[in-house]
């Protein structure tokens, strides 16, 4: 009846969520412990009957039943108790999303063939010890069961290796070692680095590129927009991006590193290897309200180098938010909206005179008017008979940036809602 | 050892006790019942192994029992804590049965008393394999 309820509930519970399985470490570790609770109660219950247990009494079927419940119940809920809290307690996500993963298949069939195997391995040798012909004596009995042992062996070897990613993995997050960019809102403020103004870009498969020069005194939350948008951009899919962006490269070999993102890297615009080496990660910066942000975007076609050094060249789309008259005595508000977003990507210089960001003419379609003029065609000077129309990618590039004017929540789980608490 | 869980025992009493809520969450069901079970079968299960007139055969029922326990009632309550506390949380919605507060307290209450059929029964047959 209680193992009824118990599994009712949560399975209740997640009832239309089972997506975030895939995208929640938490969850995927406390439902399969939730699943394992039940598993382990019925076979609890099973033994418990006096009949199953004159087979299996005196065998592995008893540990196999502990192992369940001590290793696949509650040892799991705790590893995504684990995986809820330590984020919270050092202030940044976990760094990667394939040791999760590794860590949980290691547990989750390792566990499971534990168990297994001493389930099957007791429920086996327990019938060969009560069959009412005893010609097979006790070493026949021990042989037959070898096979179980050495399962056992390998479950055991599994999840060994499943603890020791799971232990490196707390490891660095104790350590701090490479961390991501997703800091809380509840993250410290204290942990602000000198070079806020370091370059990043962000690269997807060498498909399309977005250089960065992001003010991360802006805080993380406009890097993970960079990233989310960019992702959007790139069309990469929505199932491409398990566990929040959340990784962060280690700057293997001669790469330089900076925050990853499924099939994303934001990078920082290192010129040299051991600049690479000292720079900070930019997540680390902390939030500083009042800061500005800016964000120079741009996509190279299908190219695989890095972006040129910061300050040659440098490309942008202006200062888009926040700037302050007393840092920049240029500056004059203007009107940015979708149109002069666009032709600011089509003709920087028309908009801005000293404007050292290159035209991104590949992100708008030049073509003969047919009929009537396009609605968002620009209002450009070109030749009779032709309108020059953004594509696609432009489009949701400027919706983009046009977002990134307001200041939106922060989406994450809600930590203290008050009707989730008072339940 | 026990002492030292008895403070945090208490604190966590205190601060139960002192709660802003009035309806307890599930969680803390669980938590305030394991709270009070482990000590209890903790200090049984001592006491009945230092008792002087305690046979080998009692000594493993008793074994038995404070294993069962131990598993049945102090990690199954905590463990079901952070499960009913994560799922609901990270899921970001209430625990769906309007009924899941009493069957999730009755849980908790009943818990110690099913361990295992009646002790006559699992004594002929080796004892700590009955279940």
């Amino acid at each position: 009846m209680q193992i009824v309820t118990v599994t009712v509930n949560l399975v209740l519970t997640m009832g239309g969520n089972y997506h975030m399985v895939y995208h929640s470490p938490t969850i995927r570790f406390t439902f399969f412990g939730a699943i394992a609770f039940t598993v382990a109660s019925v076979i609890g219950l099973l033994a418990s009957l006096r009949s199953v247990d004159s087979i299996v009494h005196f065998t592995q079927f008893q540990n196999g039943q502990s192992q369940l419940l001590i290793y696949s119940f509650f040892s799991m809920v705790m590893f995504g108790a684990i995986y809820y809290i330590l984020p919270r307690l050092v202030g940044c996500e976990w760094l990667s999303s394939s040791m999760i993963s590794l860590h949980f298949w290691g547990s989750a069939y390792g566990g499971g063939l534990l168990a297994l195997s001493m389930l099957l391995g007791g429920l086996i040798t327990g019938a060969a010890f009560a069959a009412p012909d005893t010609e097979i004596d006790f070493t026949n009995v021990m042989e037959m069961s070898s096979f179980f042992i050495i399962a056992r062996i390998a479950g055991w070897l599994m999840v060994g290796l499943a603890h020791l990613i799971f232990g490196m993995h707390f490891l660095l997050m104790l350590l701090r070692i490479g961390q991501p960019v997703a800091s809380r809102r509840s993250s410290h403020p204290s942990g602000r680095r000198k070079n806020t103004n370091e370059p990043f870009y962000l690269s997807a498969g060498g498909d399309c590129r977005i250089v960065c020069d992001l003010d991360l005194r802006a805080g993380a939350r406009s890097a993970v927009s960079v990233g989310w948008h960019a992702a959007a951009v790139c069309g990469r899919r929505r199932q491409d991006r398990r566990y929040l962006p959340d990784r962060e490269s280690r700057g293997r070999g001669s790469r330089p590193r900076g925050l990853h993102f499924r099939g994303l890297r934001l990078l920082p615009l290192a010129t040299s290897a051991r600049r690479a080496k000292r720079q900070r990660p930019p997540a680390r910066l902390g939030r500083a309200p009042d800061s500005g942000a800016r964000l120079h975007v741009r996509f190279p076609a299908a190219s695989r180098q890095l972006p040129h050094r910061a300050g040659s060249g440098q490309c942008g789309l202006g200062q888009w938010r926040n700037e302050r008259a007393d840092e920049n005595p240029q500056y004059k508000p203007a009107k940015r909206d979708a149109a002069w977003q666009l032709l600011h990507l089509y003709a920087p210089t028309t908009i801005i005179s000293d404007s050292k960001m290159p035209a991104y003419r590949y992100l708008f379609d030049k073509r003969k008017i047919s009929g009537q003029r396009s609605v968002d065609a620009l209002n450009v000077p070109i030749e009779e008979g032709y309108e020059i129309v953004p594509k696609p990618e432009a489009k949701s590039l400027v919706g983009y940036l046009l977002s990134l004017d307001k200041s939106h929540a922060l989406k994450e789980v809600k930590t203290a809602t008050p009707e989730v608490a008072a339940k | 050892m026990l002492i030292g869980y008895l403070l945090i025992a208490l604190w966590a009493l205190l601060l139960f006790s002192f709660r802003s809520q009035t309806t307890p969450f599930i969680s803390v069901w669980y938590l305030v019942a394991a709270l009070f079970w482990f000590p209890w079968s903790f200090v049984m299960a001592h006491a009945a192994h230092v008792l002087p007139n305690v046979s080998g055969v009692v000594q493993n029922l008793v074994a038995a029992w404070a294993t069962q326990n131990f598993q049945g009632i102090w990690l199954t309550s905590i463990g079901l804590a952070a499960a009913y506390y994560l799922i609901p949380k990270v899921v970001n919605r209430r625990c769906t049965a309007t009924t899941s507060r009493r069957s999730a307290s009755g849980r908790s209450s009943s818990s110690p008393f099913d361990w295992r059929g009646p002790v006559e029964a699992a004594v002929p047959s080796p004892l700590g394999s009955s279940r």
